[in-house]
């Protein structure tokens, strides 16, 4: 150890409490970087057990049609190393499915053959039984065995045959598939798309979507050829539908046995040590030369392969604002604590410097303080910063891989030596940038202004000029201001050196504004992510659960179930069946000319063939109410049928959504009454009733069909012309009228629209107007909406009373909207549309705590099997709403968020205050010798301590107006940041983070006065003075 | 008549077997008007016996009287107002604050005191120390003769029952020392000044009234110089 060393060392001990704080300083810096490069890692590794839990660890993809030469080059490629393990899926047939089976299962049962480990290379994983191993035994999805009723050893027997397309009759031409060539249908480039061209006989794979001709778009069927038939025995089941769906013509089903030579299939490999996504697309394509490679994107991501991506560049952008965060604030509290230590020890690099010590050296011991500081930092961060992710991934890994919906793989702590690393290299690179200026300041000393006597000189230039106009006698020491009044000669004194004094106090100012900044940045923070997580979390929930579906007419009605259908129709309202029958026309293309050639109708008899197509709805949709209310666990809540209507609003109604506005929702029309769409929701009888008995009214008033009543909504949202918020949409109760049907030249409209009204265009104002329009499809499932002509058209209406307002829906009619809402009760449904045409379902349950998901699904599927055997129609949609687990993922969610903006805040707390403790500590410490000077002349102890407090005053006002105003500008780019997403967050203060930030600057400031006056009264006056002490 | 009175002053640093023993057992007195130099060589203890006459340290036993009244039965604040009125301290060093100008320096201990500035003497001082035109100088913007100047006019500016000055001339140069001494000379025979300097420099304290010599603690001469 040579001199310099041990100097450094020397000096590093006689000053502990700094040096503590500075090791201190590192080790948060090294701990919060590890931590954050941690929590990345633990999320990627994660994320990629997630993905490989859900569709396998494979990596890249490649198709042939000749399955023995993949097989071929696989084995060659996992000889030569370049390939990994390897599976392959191949095509082994479509089973042809009965028509109830197909609206269970698919359009085929998809035989796929494999080889290879497709467990945990493709996710094919039986849930129940084992894998398939010899010929004729299959893996079905879990369907079957839940809605088909076969278990482990049953055998299933189907003809199985090709898939061949074939030209519609009359049609000719081909098509052109595209498929996405990626492990993942979104965020794929152009480049990762395949296009198969399609024509009369090809034979088509499983990739290849189902084929069905239309009129204006493909001319092409398929059908099945070589159909034989096939026996297989269940031996498992799987239920991830991943891989299955990824099928566009039904789910898998895997058999075992040899794959056949010839047939299309697929290899799925890894590649190890492939370091870019290029790379594993050429070691592919060099390993199976004319395949097409599909990459396994988002595995490949996880991985850290490719990079982009919505959601990683949001990570990366995350870690790269905390990573800046922490260490700009290490930097100044480390920048902080050296350039004290160098200031103080000017003398001693003087004497150095006088007996030869050169600038190298000098520098050297600066940084040789630094880096023993590292040495002793860095190890201990590393450590504190795993052992803090530990805990806190143990409290909070199930709440977060439930938020990020990987409940299933877990959230632990991944250790990655890179991370390590970088946490380590980054803190060292911080401390020495940090030490960079102290250090050529030390090594740059003047030695003979060192050597001279501790005379520091501390005024500014501008400090100079000041005192050179303080001479007249008469005016000397006038007590001037706040501070000389308050603090007396002490605030004198104080005011003198921050006026004239060179920066030393501006250390502690700047320290105490980035302490601000830091505490409300974190507090904004967690302000706003609160507020995304409670706007996320959603407005109050009828139920735990809720199912949704809305009808069609079933197209296949001469089938074996159309009877039961017609029956179940029939047994309410034989008249209204045949209503829905003659509405069921409309599916096929032909239609629009089909019902121009019908009898022609009046206006009223269209309105009660809707109110018919209506009433059979509602009669086979409260039956579906009853038998979802059997299903066991699911305690019924209520149910609706809501749907839009349009409706006229004389102007005594017409809220002021209505008068400024002239949006789509409404608006005057030219006859001075108001014209808008309406939701429409018809409640249960006995929650009907309790609603407006909570209203105070009598319910039976409103079950009159012949006189309908209903209770509106009075607002809902709207944009006002700048922002978009809550609007009266009814300011008054009355008599509206509904728009029940349309027809036009005898032929009944398909809807009615509320639109511009194109012949008062020339109207200062626009002027809405409601239009009937008949609907023409377009190819698929498309539709475009043909207006009628006005002055042909006639139209019925219905007159509806208001005869009560509310503010807001009662939660079982569900969450506000943009439209006028307008609640009524189940039993008009059997008499009055109200202008619905297909009304949209709502049954909500309770479920027992946890099981909502579970309970959910029961009712799904139970609705499902209820329309398709029970009703004369099919679900347009069916879906569910978890209420209940999408609040519980919610309150997971804002707990994980909550807990890391507080370690955030705590940690960065601990580093703004450590750097104001030092600053402000130093500032005193090093001026010791002047305190002494002063009290030697007789300054007293209530002098010294009144000119501290107002050096403290002044540090503090210096710190917090800047700091303020530098952290309201961040909070409100941080406002600007999550407002980007979410409409809905107003701008606000997190007032509570700002009490904090004045409590603790205060606090810290306390402390950090009372050491550092408590070294300074320490030290013996003589001690102070004497020259040798004092610098 | 005696205006300082040691007796019996003992001053220990430290404890045990590290214990040094700075003064033992010291004891003589100063008349008023009297120029007194303390001289011995480093480490003998002068600097130490200085400060306890200036009420800046406490002695471990013995007192002090200063004006009859003893100096260490004050409390700390009282202290503080004894060190503005009675005693004026001029250090090797200057010690001057930084951020103060030559005037505010020198009128430090009168405004610390709450009373107005004697204008009069101030002036008559500035003109006296040759600092006239360097009212508003910082303490970086003079010379160490001229900071010692200021320092000295600091310790005289409230005409205090004593001044000490700790070796006054240790860090100036021949010229500015014969300066300084003069100037201090000056003060004792024109204003009367009570004046105690330490040194260890023979020819300065030959400018005094008496020569107290202290080794390892104690008084080994005191002789008064005939003139």
């Amino acid at each position: 150890m040579n001199a310099m060393t041990r100097f450094t060392l020397r000096s590093l001990r006689a000053n502990r409490v700094r040096t503590l704080v500075t090791v201190a300083g590192v080790v948060l810096a090294a701990a919060l970087l590890t931590a954050v490069l941690t929590t990345f890692t633990s999320l990627q590794s994660m994320l990629y057990r997630a993905e490989a839990n859900l569709s396998g660890t494979w990596m890249a993809e490649v198709r042939s049609d000749d399955c023995a030469r993949l097989d071929e080059l696989a084995a060659a490629g996992r000889a030569s190393g370049e390939l990994g393990d390897v599976a392959l899926l191949q095509d082994a047939g479509f089973g042809e499915l009965t028509e109830s089976q197909r609206s269970v299962y698919g359009n085929y049962l998809v035989l796929i053959g494999f080889a290879g480990d497709v467990e945990s290379l493709c996710a094919v994983r039986p849930s129940e039984g084992r894998l398939p191993e010899a010929e004729g035994e299959i893996l079905l999805f879990d369907t079957w065995r839940t809605n088909g009723g076969l278990e482990v050893g049953d055998t299933l027997t189907l003809p199985v045959g090709e898939r061949r397309a074939v030209l519609a009759p009359g049609r000719e031409g081909s098509v052109s598939q595209s498929s996405v060539l990626s492990g993942e249908t979104y965020a794929a480039d152009p480049s990762e798309v395949r296009t198969d061209m399609i024509e009369d006989g090809t034979l088509l794979d499983s990739s290849i979507g189902y084929l069905r001709a239309d009129p204006e778009g493909s001319p092409l069927n398929e059908e099945l050829t070589d159909v034989e038939e096939r026996t297989y025995t269940v031996v498992g089941f799987y239920n991830r539908s991943i891989y299955a769906s990824s099928h566009g013509v039904g789910m898998a089903g895997f058999v075992g046995g040899d794959l056949a030579d010839g047939g299309v299939a697929s290899a799925f490999s890894t590649l190890p040590g492939a370091e870019s996504a290029e790379e594993v697309r050429e070691r592919m394509e060099a390993a199976f030369p004319d395949a097409d490679v599909t990459l396994h994107t988002g595995m490949l991501r996880y991985m850290g392969l490719r990079s982009g991506g919505a959601i990683w560049d949001t990570f990366f952008g995350i870690v790269a604002i905390l990573a800046t965060v922490i260490t700009v604030a290490c930097v100044s509290l480390i920048y902080n604590a050296f350039a004290i230590s160098v200031a103080e020890r000017m003398r001693q690099f003087g004497l150095l410097a006088s007996i030869g010590a050169s600038r190298r050296q000098l520098r050297r011991a600066v940084l040789l303080e630094a880096g023993a500081v590292a040495l002793a930092g860095i190890p201990l961060g590393l450590a504190v910063g795993l052992v803090g992710c530990a805990v806190t991934f143990a409290a909070l890994g199930p709440s977060l891989a439930q938020a990020f919906g990987a409940a299933e793989v877990g959230f632990e702590l991944a250790v990655r030596p890179w991370a390590l690393g970088f946490a380590a290299v980054l803190t060292l690179v911080t401390v020495l940038v940090s030490v960079a200026v102290p250090a050529v300041r030390a090594s740059r000393v003047n030695v003979v202004d060192a050597l001279r006597g501790g005379q520091v000189d501390r005024a500014s230039r501008r400090g100079a000029a000041r005192a050179a106009r303080a001479v007249v006698p008469s005016r000397l020491w006038a007590r001037r201001g706040l501070a000389g009044r308050v603090f007396g000669m002490g605030g004198l004194l104080a005011r003198i050196n921050g006026r004239r004094g060179a920066a030393r106090g501006r250390a502690a100012s700047v320290s105490l504004a980035l302490a601000i900044v830091l505490l409300m940045t974190a507090g904004s923070l967690s302000l706003f992510l609160g507020m995304l997580t409670d706007v996320a979390s959603g407005s109050e929930a009828p139920g735990d659960v809720a199912v949704f579906t809305s009808l069609q007419p079933f197209d296949g009605a001469e089938g074996a179930d159309a009877a039961g259908g017609a029956d179940a129709a029939g047994s309410t309202d034989a008249d209204a069946a045949g209503g829905a029958d003659a509405a069921g026309a409309d599916g096929a293309g032909a239609d629009a000319a089909g019902g121009a050639d019908a009898a022609p109708v009046t206006v009223e008899e269209a309105a009660r063939a809707a109110d018919g197509r209506f009433a059979a709805q509602a009669a086979v949709l409260s039956s579906l109410w009853d038998a979802l209310c059997a299903t066991p666990e699911a305690e019924p809540v209520s149910w609706r049928l809501s749907g839009y209507a349009a409706v006229v609003l004389p102007d005594a109604m017409a809220g002021e959504a209505y008068r400024k506005a002239g949006g789509g929702n409404g608006g005057v029309m030219a006859d001075g009454r108001y014209a808008a769409n309406a939701l429409v929701s018809y409640l249960d009888d006995a929650s009907f009733d309790r609603f407006v008995a909570s209203l105070g009214q009598d319910p039976s008033a409103y079950h009159d069909a012949a006189h309908p009543r209903a209770v509106g909504v009075s607002r809902g949202y709207g944009n006002d012309g700048s922002t978009y918020r809550l609007l009266e949409t009814l300011r008054a109760t009355g008599t509206l009228e509904v728009a029940l049907a349309a027809t036009c030249q005898g032929q009944p409209a398909d809807g009615i629209s509320v639109t511009l009204d194109g012949d008062a265009s020339e109207s200062r104002r626009a002027v809405m107007a409601l239009e009937p329009y008949f609907t023409r499809p377009i190819g698929g499932d498309a539709v475009e909406e043909v207006a009628v002509d006005l002055s042909q058209a006639q139209m019925a209406f219905e007159p509806l009373e208001v005869a009560a307002l509310v503010d807001e829906a009662p939660a079982a009619v569900g969450m506000r909207g943009e439209q006028l809402q307008l609640i009524v009760p189940m039993s008009l449904a059997s008499s009055c549309s109200l202008g619905i045409d297909v009304p949209t379902f709502l049954g909500a349950f309770d479920a027992p705590e946890g099981d909502s998901g579970v309970v959910g699904q029961a009712l799904v599927d139970r609705a499902g099997a209820f329309i398709h055997d029970e009703s004369a129609y099919e679900a347009s949609y069916l879906g569910m709403s978890d209420y209940a687990g999408d609040a519980e993922s919610n309150r997971m969610l804002a707990l994980v968020v909550n807990v890391f903006c507080l370690l955030f805040t705590v940690i960065l707390a601990l580093i703004a205050l450590a750097n104001v403790f030092n600053t402000v500590t130093n500032g005193l410490i090093l001026r010791r010798r002047e305190f002494a000077v002063m009290r030697s002349t007789g300054l007293s102890n209530r002098q010294f301590r009144a000119m501290i407090m107002d050096e403290c005053v002044a540090w503090c006002l210096r710190g917090l107006v800047p700091g303020i105003v530098l952290s309201l500008g961040v909070s409100y780019l941080l406002f600007r940041a999550v407002s980007g997403s979410v409409t809905g967050i107003a701008f606000a203060l997190p007032w509570g983070y700002v009490a904090l930030a004045f409590a603790m600057t205060a606090v810290a400031i306390g402390i950090s006065v009372a050491y550092g006056m408590h070294r300074c009264k320490a030290d013996n006056v003589v001690e102070a003075l004497r020259t040798d002490s004092g610098a | 008549m005696d205006i300082l009175t040691v007796s019996h002053l003992t001053k220990v640093y430290g404890e045990g077997a590290a214990a040094t023993r700075a003064l033992d057992d010291v004891t003589f007195s100063v008349e008023e008007g009297e120029f007194v130099a303390i001289v011995g060589s480093s480490g003998s203890g002068k600097s130490t016996l200085l400060h306890l006459m200036g009420g800046v340290d406490r002695p471990t036993s013995g007192t002090v009287l200063l004006n009859g009244a003893d100096v260490y039965a004050r409390s700390d604040e009282e202290l503080a107002v004894f060190r503005r009125r009675e005693v004026g301290l001029v250090y090797q060093f200057y010690n001057l604050v930084p951020v103060l100008n030559v005037v505010e320096n020198m009128t430090l201990p009168v405004a610390l005191d709450g009373r107005p500035v004697n204008e009069g003497r101030l002036y008559g001082l500035l003109d006296k120390l040759g600092l006239r035109g360097r009212e508003g100088h910082l303490p970086s913007q003079l010379s160490g003769g001229q900071q010692q100047r200021v320092a000295i006019g600091r310790a005289l500016m409230n005409a205090p029952a004593v001044v000490l000055a700790d070796e006054p001339t240790g860090n100036l140069d021949t010229r500015n020392s014969r300066d300084i001494m003069a100037l201090l000379r000056d003060s004792n025979r024109e204003l009367g000044q009570t004046l105690v300097v330490i040194t260890h420099d023979e020819e300065i304290a030959l400018a005094a009234d008496r020569i107290i010599a202290i080794e390892d603690g104690r008084v080994v001469r005191d002789e008064r110089i005939r003139r």
